[in-house]
C-alpha cells in the first residue's frame, strides 16, 4: 500500500520546472501552483502583464494533489444552511458560480486537449437514519431553488441500504494533477514563469508593490496572489477558517463493477465514495474519504485509528480486493460557511488571498483562481462580492468563530511549565512522538524505528502554539492553525513560513 | 476594591518575574503563563483604575505607571506571538514600571 495519493503516485510529479536563482521583477506573482493559482495564471495569460509562478514543492503536490478529484455543485455547508444564514439568493449564486467553475474546467481541458480522464457523472447524497432525512429533504428543496437538475432517487449503484437519497446529474470526474500539468504546459508556451522548489519565506507589501522572499532570490512585484490554500504568515483571515484533516483510502474491488458516481454518505462520521480510473478511462479504483477531525486534534485515541475507521468503513461497505493507497488532506473551514477570496487585508491593496473552501476546492479553488484574476485586473464579476474579504457576516459567523477560537485559546492554554507527554526520552518508544521538556523548553521527540531520536523545538513557528503528533503521517501539526512539520521540522503545510528549530544530539562535541 | 487590585496585581507580579526569566534566557514562553499574567494584570488594573478614580485619587500615580507598564506589556506579547526578536530591555523595562507602581501601591495602600 502507498502512503500517498494515486494522483501523486501515477502523475511524473518530478520537478518538471526549474527553482528560481536569480532575483526577478514582475507585474503579478502568484504563490503557489495548484488549482487555484495555476487557473488564476491562465485567466491572466492574456493579459499584457507579466506573470510569474512560485511553487514550494511541485506543481499540485499539495492540496490539489490529495483531493478525491471529484467537481459538483453541491457543497459540504449545505445550500439549504447558506440560505438559512445569507439567504436564498446567496445559496443560488454559490451554486451558479460553482456551476460556472465546472465548465470552466471542462472548457480549458477541450480547448488545450489536456488527457487528464474529465467524465460527467451523476453527484448522489443519501442517508441511512431516518432522523437524517430532513437534511436531505432540505437540500433537495435548496438544490431545486438553486434552479439545479435534482430528484429523489430510489436506487444507489451501491448495495448500502438506505433511508433518503437525492442525485444530481451532470457533476464530473478527473485526474486534478494531470489537469495542473496540463494548465503548467499552456502557461509556460505563453510565457508565463513557472518555478518549482521555490518556497516563500517573507513578503512584504509596499504602497505600490510588493517584495517576496525566497531562498535563493528576492521578487518583486506589483500585485502579488498568495494561492496557498491559507494566507501564509499571519494574517487574521486565520482566525475565520479552520483547519481540518480527513483520510482517504482508494482500494481495487473484487468485483469489476464500480459505482459511477459521487456518494456522500451524510451519516456522522460523513463519508465519500466516489470510483476513478488510475490511467485511462475505465473506472478501476473505488476512493472513499471522510471522518474528518481539526488537525492535531485527532477525536479517536488516535489519528492512525482515524485512518482506520475509513479502512472499516471501505470493509463493511464493499468487497475489497486490495487497499493501493492510503492519505490524507486538509481543508479549511470558512466561519460563516463561504470561502474568502479577495483581498489579504483590510488594509492591503495589492496582495490577495483565497481560502476557506472547506473540503469542496477543487470547484471552489477554480472559482477562487477565476475571481481572482478578474479582482487584479479590475474586471466586473457578479460573484466578487459574494466572496469577498474582508467581509463581517457577524450572524453567520458567530457560533463557528466562537467554538473553533475557543479551541484555540485552550490549546494555549494548555501550554504552562511541565505540560509534558514524556519525562525522558525513555518513554519514547520507536515510532512515537511525544512533548518533553528540558531546560524550561518543549521539544517534540520522534524516536524512529532504527532507534534515532529527532528533536525539534515543540513550538509553532506560526503563532507559537504547541504541536502534536500525528502518528498517521509520521508529522508534527499545530492544532490552533493548521501548520504541518516533518519530523525534522521542515514546514509541509499550513501558514508557518519557517521551520521548527531543530536541536541535535551531542556525543561528547560530535552532534549525532 | 483596593485590596482585590493588590491580590490580582500581586498574582500578576509573581507570572510576571517567571515570564522574565524566559525572555532573559531566550526561552519560549509558556503561552498559559503569558495569557493569565495578561488576564491577572488588566483585572487588577481595571480594580485599580476604578477605586482611585472614586476614592482614592493619591493611587492615579501607580495606576498611571501600571498603565505604561501594560502598554509595553501588550507590544511584548504582539512580538511574542508573531514570532519577532522580544527586546530585553522592553521586557525588563515593562516590570520596573510594574515593580514601581507595585511599590507605590502598597505604600499608598
Amino acid at each position: 500500500m502507498k502512503k500517498q495519493s494515486v494522483w501523486l503516485h501515477t502523475a511524473d510529479i518530478q520537478s518538471n520546472y526549474p527553482s528560481l536563482k536569480t532575483s526577478l521583477e514582475v507585474d503579478i506573482l502568484i504563490v503557489g501552483a495548484g488549482i487555484t493559482g495555476l487557473t488564476a495564471a491562465m485567466q491572466l495569460k492574456q493579459s499584457d502583464k507579466s506573470i510569474a509562478v512560485i511553487e514550494a514543492h511541485t506543481i499540485g503536490s499539495g492540496t490539489t494533489g490529495s483531493s478525491t478529484a471529484n467537481l459538483y455543485v453541491p457543497v459540504q455547508n449545505y445550500y439549504h444552511q447558506i440560505a438559512a444564514k445569507f439567504n436564498r439568493q446567496v445559496a443560488n449564486q454559490v451554486a451558479q458560480s460553482r456551476k460556472t467553475a465546472i465548465d470552466y474546467i471542462e472548457t480549458l481541458i477541450r480547448q488545450y486537449d489536456i488527457y487528464c480522464s474529465f467524465q460527467r457523472r451523476p453527484w448522489y447524497m443519501f442517508t441511512k437514519l431516518p432522523e437524517n432525512k430532513l437534511i436531505i429533504e432540505r437540500e433537495f428543496a435548496a438544490l431545486t431553488h438553486c434552479e439545479l437538475p435534482v430528484a429523489f432517487t430510489d436506487e444507489l449503484p451501491l448495495a448500502i441500504p438506505f433511508s433518503r437519497a437525492i442525485k444530481l446529474a451532470n457533476q464530473a470526474r478527473f485526474n486534478p494533477l494531470f489537469y495542473l500539468q496540463g494548465l503548467a504546459k499552456v502557461l509556460v508556451k505563453n510565457k508565463v514563469q513557472l518555478y518549482e522548489r521555490t518556497p516563500l519565506t517573507s513578503y512584504k507589501e509596499h504602497k505600490d508593490y510588493c517584495v517576496i522572499e525566497t531562498p535563493a532570490a528576492i521578487i518583486k512585484a506589483r500585485k502579488l496572489l498568495l494561492a496557498t490554500h491559507v494566507p501564509v504568515g499571519f494574517n487574521f483571515l486565520q482566525m475565520k477558517v479552520f483547519p481540518y484533516r480527513s483520510y482517504a483510502i482508494a482500494a481495487k474491488l473484487s468485483e469489476a463493477f464500480y459505482p459511477n458516481g459521487v456518494i456522500w454518505d451524510i451519516d456522522n462520521p460523513h463519508f465519500s465514495i466516489s470510483s476513478h480510473s488510475m490511467m485511462g478511462e475505465a473506472l478501476d479504483l473505488l476512493i472513499i474519504a471522510g471522518n474528518h477531525h481539526k488537525t492535531g486534534q485527532a477525536k479517536q485515541a488516535s489519528h492512525r485509528k482515524q485512518q482506520r475507521a475509513v479502512v472499516a468503513y471501505l470493509k463493511k461497505h464493499f468487497k475489497v480486493s486490495e487497499i493501493e493507497y492510503e492519505w490524507s488532506a486538509q481543508h479549511y473551514q470558512p466561519a460563516d460557511g463561504l470561502p474568502y477570496i479577495g483581498l489579504a487585508s483590510r488594509f492591503s491593496k495589492n496582495t490577495y488571498v483565497a481560502t476557506g473552501y472547506a473540503a469542496d476546492g477543487l470547484t471552489y479553488g477554480t472559482l477562487a483562481g477565476m475571481l481572482l484574476a478578474d479582482k487584479v485586473q479590475a474586471k466586473s464579476n457578479p460573484w466578487i462580492e459574494l466572496y469577498k474579504t474582508p467581509r463581517f457576516t457577524p450572524l453567520a459567523s458567530a457560533a463557528k468563530f466562537s467554538k473553533e477560537n475557543l479551541n484555540v485559546l485552550a490549546h494555549y492554554l494548555a501550554d504552562y511549565p511541565g505540560s509534558v507527554e514524556a519525562c525522558d526520552y525513555s518513554a519514547i518508544k520507536p515510532g512515537q512522538g511525544k512533548i518533553l521538556e528540558e531546560q524550561g523548553e518543549k521539544w517534540a521527540v520522534y524516536r524512529d524505528k532504527n532507534n534515532q531520536l529527532h528533536r525539534v523545538s515543540a513550538i509553532c513557528t506560526h503563532m507559537k502554539c504547541l504541536v502534536k503528533w500525528n502518528d498517521a503521517e509520521k508529522s508534527w501539526d499545530c492544532p490552533c492553525h493548521g501548520s504541518r512539520f516533518t519530523i525534522d521540522g521542515d514546514v509541509i503545510e499550513g501558514p508557518a513560513l519557517s521551520p521548527l528549530k531543530k536541536k541535535l544530539f551531542y556525543r561528547g562535541d560530535e552532534p549525532i | 476594591m483596593n485590596k482585590v487590585s493588590i491580590l490580582f496585581l500581586s498574582a500578576a507580579t509573581l507570572l510576571g518575574m517567571t515570564l522574565l526569566l524566559y525572555v532573559l534566557k531566550n526561552k519560549n514562553t509558556p503561552k498559559a503563563l503569558v495569557l493569565n499574567h495578561g488576564l491577572l494584570a488588566t483585572l487588577g488594573l481595571l480594580s485599580l483604575v476604578i477605586y482611585a478614580w472614586i476614592y482614592d485619587t493619591k493611587l492615579l500615580t501607580p495606576a498611571l505607571l501600571f498603565l505604561l507598564a501594560a502598554l509595553g506589556g501588550f507590544l511584548l506579547a504582539w512580538r511574542d506571538w508573531l514570532g519577532l526578536s522580544i527586546p530585553k530591555w522592553l521586557a525588563v523595562g515593562h516590570g520596573f514600571l510594574a515593580l514601581v507602581g507595585m511599590v507605590l501601591l502598597l505604600a499608598s495602600a
